[in-house]
């Protein structure tokens, strides 16, 4: 009720919705670095290492702890545009309650905006901009457990392990990746330290994918244990119900779309709580009509931006300019754009 | 007198693919170049419109001593609200700067410091203005339903003393703006129009209509006087005389864009399934630009350079006039009239043009 009525009354006098936005222009005359509606945190530590950018980052005192496996939203000022992904933080709790930073380990990929961005241009004491951590992909119970990870989906599972003090359950670890283990020393240190805990490190170079039978070979107590899952969208489609029918109890987070060359990509509409997803030939707007959305628009010619939306994740085309979009959330026009890969869109 | 244009030559479609061919190709380098500076740019401006705003209202405070206070506290005040109307509002709810990405400077979130509603704008300015840019009957902004400017509406009497219907138009500015999307839609008065395509209720447009209204009613005229309670009279007396300057100062701005004696009209039929160059075309005989410093160019939202915003509605407005030599040579070599001249003759046009019509024949 209170902070309705001070929305209203900041929404009168200042006609901004915060009376930080309303400051912000001025407060960055002293600060430079501080921006509304997000917490600054300096760069303090940059390594590359195997195809991955290594960021430790001081958050300033906007940023109240996380929960390991939990991820932020990082966003970069690339040429004055806001550029923002999510990553999960991959360093252990009591890193950050010792000395107040957190670690991000960012994949490179091959057109990837900001992790080339990171790569080549990101200053040591230069200062970034995150969200509070949020995300669910948490450890819960005193089961005995199974943790899968593929690729960068390490990271959480990674600040997950490394935060346990004292282990208690018996815990696997499979980690699949290709080529270089970036993690792997730690996780071997963690085996030695901790006799319930086994590691298996799983490289795709000389072995099959996994499947259900080879993670369930290294599974002392299968009955009683619950799996956490995280790696590329299509390894979790293909895990967890199978995993699920076998009467397992599977938490998991996934990442990044199906990118394929298909000529008709699957697009996802979300409106409030609801998706729904759609494919076909055709702009988004012509898309999200036929699928009953009811979308907004005006000119239906690029014109008058009624019919902008949120990316959240994906690629398009721009009709008019030809432009291939980035990959990552950034507000888009339904009317003059099409989809190139899997393409989610808010409504 | 001037004869004033009635008949809109048409362009060759030839000529008029060759014409989007140059004027996409030079939207397209200029987008290349956008970056960081668009992004300070902004940021300078929203500051200076921060402490305009802010010495203004603390200077009002000065009236307990001394009347004199009152001048420089309006005029600041004032300029303040036409930078947050004009070059910050206006640029930004176009979509303008919505590439960085910002967390409250763009066009989903941005509200202004003037009666209408952002949203409600964005429908009425940004789809029915800008794509039916001067088509009689479609684009209600030529004449906005109570003048009448050419020879395409009949004459009625009311006509006879539209000067006076302008001047008043433009001293209730911001109050006709934030009800004409109410007017289209007949939300009050008159019978529905069948063909009109809307996406949003009567009952939303009057919550829109009533909430904002109401929320800048507010804010002028009871919270900052109570807040300075000892000269509540003269900070609402100033208030409302910054309100004013900035309605004059905003509509003469905007007439000078579309009611020169030289700017066209078109007729719907003509422009069915237009091509994008026609549809250009269209833009560039439909505006008008004047010249000036360029803190005058700012002040106007850089709708002095109508003409290109017209054509690249959505270009950081900044960059227009530097655009404007070449969309100048552009219209030269295809032999497309560009209508420009200096403030003060552009707007002599305007009061002729009012007059003109207002007699009929
Ligand atoms: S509907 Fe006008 S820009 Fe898409």
């Amino acid at each position: 009720m209170k902070s309705v009525l001070t929305r209203h009354i900041t929404e009168s006098m200042l006609v901004q919705s915060s009376v930080r936005s309303y400051f912000e222009p001025l407060v960055r005359l002293l600060v430079p670095h501080y921006r509304a509606g997000a917490i600054a945190a300096k760069v303090l530590k940059i390594k590359k290492q195997a195809g991955y950018v290594w960021l430790t980052l001081k958050p300033s005192s906007g940023f109240n702890g996380f929960l390991p496996g939990q991820h932020i939203d990082l966003s970069c000022e690339i040429n004055g545009s806001r550029v923002q992904r999510t990553f999960s933080i991959c360093s252990s709790l009591q890193e950050f309650q010792q000395n107040g930073t957190i670690d991000l380990a960012i994949k490179l990929v091959a057109n990837g905006q900001l992790s080339r961005w990171l790569e080549r241009s990101v200053l040591l004491g230069s200062w970034l901009y995150m969200s509070k951590a949020q995300g669910e992909f948490v450890l819960k119970q005193q089961k005995p457990l199974c943790l899968i990870a593929a690729g960068s989906g390490i990271t959480p599972i990674r600040a997950m392990l490394l935060s346990i003090s004292r282990m208690t359950q018996p815990i696997t670890l499979i980690y699949s990746y290709r080529g270089d283990g970036v993690f792997n020393d730690d996780f071997r240190a963690l085996a030695a330290e901790f006799p319930l805990f086994n590691f298996i490190a799983h490289d795709t170079e000389n072995s099959p994918r996994l499947s259900v039978d080879s993670i369930m070979q290294h599974i002392s107590d299968p009955a009683a244990t619950d799996f956490y899952l995280c790696g590329p969208t299509p390894m979790i489609q293909q895990l967890k119900p199978a995993l699920q029918q076998l009467g397992h109890r599977v938490s998991s987070e996934s990442f990044g779309g199906v990118s394929s060359d298909a000529l008709v990509q699957a697009v996802t509409f979300h409106r409030e709580s609801a998706q729904q997803q759609v494919s076909g030939q055709g702009t988004l707007l012509q898309l999200a009509e036929q699928a009953g959305l009811n979308p907004r628009y005006g000119c239906r010619r690029g014109i008058c931006q009624q019919c902008q939306c949120q990316k959240l994740q994906g690629q398009v085309k721009n009709l008019l300019t030809g432009e291939l979009s980035g990959a990552g959330a950034e507000p888009i026009q339904l009317c003059i754009s099409e989809a190139v890969t899997s393409v989610d869109i808010r409504l | 007198m001037k004869t004033i244009t009635t008949t809109t030559p048409l362009l060759p479609e030839a000529t008029a693919q060759q014409l989007a061919a140059e004027l996409t190709e030079l939207a397209q380098q200029e987008r290349t170049t956008l970056g960081v500076a668009d992004a300070n740019y902004l940021l300078k401006l929203v500051q200076w419109q921060r402490i305009f705003a802010i010495t203004g209202r603390v200077l009002m405070l000065g009236c307990f001593w001394s009347a004199w206070f009152l001048l420089p506290a309006v005029l600041l005040l004032a300029l303040a609200k036409i930078i947050d109307n004009m070059e910050i509002g206006h640029n930004v709810l176009h979509g303008q700067y919505d590439f960085l990405q910002h967390r409250y400077l763009n066009s989903k979130h941005f509200e202004w410091d003037i009666a209408c509603d952002a949203k409600s704008w964005q429908r009425t300015h940004n789809f029915e203005h800008h794509t039916f840019t001067n088509i009689i009957g479609k684009d209600r902004d030529f004449g906005y339903g109570l003048l009448r400017l050419s020879n395409d509406f009949r004459w009625r009497l009311r006509n006879l003393w539209q000067v006076f219907t302008y001047f008043m138009l433009s001293t209730l500015f911001q109050w006709g703006v934030s009800y004409h999307e109410l007017a289209a839609q007949r939300v009050f008065f008159g019978k529905k129009k069948a063909d009109r395509h809307t996406q949003v209720s009567d009952h939303e447009l009057k919550r829109a209509f009533f909430g904002k209204g109401f929320k800048q009613l507010a804010k002028d005229y009871v919270f900052f006087p109570l807040l300075c309670w000892p000269v509540f009279g003269w900070v609402l007396l100033g208030n409302f005389l910054a309100n004013l300057i900035r309605n004059w100062w905003t509509a003469t701005v905007i007439f000078c864009g579309h009611f020169t004696e030289q700017v066209y009209t078109f007729k719907e039929e003509d422009c069915h399934n237009e091509s994008r160059g026609q549809w250009f075309y269209r833009q560039m005989l439909g505006s008008s630009n004047f010249t000036g410093p360029r803190w005058l160019h700012i002040l106007t939202g850089h709708l002095s350079c109508q003409i290109e915003h017209h054509l690249f509605p959505d270009l950081p407005a900044w960059r227009y006039p530097a655009l404007a030599k070449k969309v100048q040579q552009i219209a030269k070599r295809h032999g497309i009239p560009y209508n420009t001249g200096s403030f003060a003759g552009q707007y002599l046009t305007v009061l002729r043009r009012i007059l003109r019509y207002s007699l009929p024949g």
